[in-house]
């Protein structure tokens, strides 16, 4: 190898580990927003960090959402499983609450919105 | 009505060259991938010797020879595949030619085999990085597989310029 061949091998190896440490960054942008949806519909936008509750409205019945803290989660919820209520508070950008019986879901949104994935 | 295509002796000698990447294109193609986009683009060793005897517009032709023939041979012309290769290898010859010149201005520092090599597969899957995520993955999470693609990209990138170099000896003799 020549004198050269070390120099680009380590310049290169510098340039990956740089991109890479740049790539695993954390990329959500901070949490701004809360949107509830019911049956498919946006039913309300609300700010992630003004603290309250809200109820929506299902085809089983009311779904309680609380905002505290910054953080959000479905604290009383008609459904069966309540699988909705385990799931606990969510506060990350991207961050959802689904209650697929009563229909109800919470997303946090907030800096630049990414895609899950595309497909074709 | 018929055409005659004259075939200089360099065509002829650039198609045998590429018949040769061909071969190690599809072999490769044959063996499983642990990860799509790792690959250690075994015809890349013909690249890199045309390169150094024949100089870059050999080597642009076998390359780009190889990416349209191996892409009909195995199926996947003008698929996203396809699409894929032929950038990466576009940008691994944009970044030999770079080296060429680096080479040619600066002989002090001038590459060899393995240098030429790694520039390539850096080039290369930077460039088919770059391109996945334009056209098919418009998601920041493709970049999460930077360490792992360029890791593998310098790792084979140096083998593949250590077995160049070590058959370039080899023909000398």
């Amino acid at each position: 190898m020549t004198a050269g061949d070390w120099l680009v091998a380590l310049l290169l190896s510098a340039l990956i580990v740089v991109a890479s440490v740049l790539a695993w960054r954390s990329q959500t942008g901070p949490a701004e927003k809360v949107i509830i949806t019911a049956g498919g519909k946006t039913v309300s936008v609300l700010d992630i960090h003004r603290d309250q509750v809200v109820d929506v409205d299902g085809p089983l019945g009311t779904s309680r959402v609380e905002i505290r803290g910054g953080k959000v989660r479905i604290s009383a919820s008609p459904c069966s499983n309540h699988l909705c209520i385990l799931r606990g508070w969510v506060q990350t950008t991207g961050d959802s609450v689904v209650c697929l019986p009563n229909r109800v879901a919470v997303t946090v949104v907030g800096g630049d919105p990414y895609y899950d994935a595309v497909t074709f | 009505m018929q055409t005659s295509v004259s075939v200089s002796v360099e065509d002829g000698r650039i198609a045998a060259l590429a018949v040769l990447a061909i071969s190690l294109h599809i072999l490769e193609g044959a063996f499983p991938s642990p990860l799509p986009g790792v690959k250690p683009g075994i015809s890349n060793i013909i690249t890199i010797m045309v390169l150094c005897q024949a100089g870059w517009g050999w080597a642009a032709w076998v390359s780009l020879l190889r990416v349209l023939v191996g892409s009909v041979v195995l199926g996947t012309f003008l698929s996203p595949t396809f699409v894929l290769s032929l950038t990466g290898a576009v940008t691994a010859l944009t970044g030999l030619g770079i080296a060429v010149i680096w080479s040619r201005q600066v002989p002090v520092l001038k590459l060899g085999a393995v240098g030429y090599s790694i520039v390539a597969s850096v080039f290369h899957i930077g460039g088919q990085i770059l391109t996945a995520y334009v056209l098919f993955i418009p998601h920041a999470g493709l970049f999460k597989l930077l360490p792992i693609l360029g890791g593998a990209a310098l790792l084979f990138g140096a083998l593949n310029g250590v077995i160049s170099y070590k058959a370039l000896e080899l023909l000398k003799n």
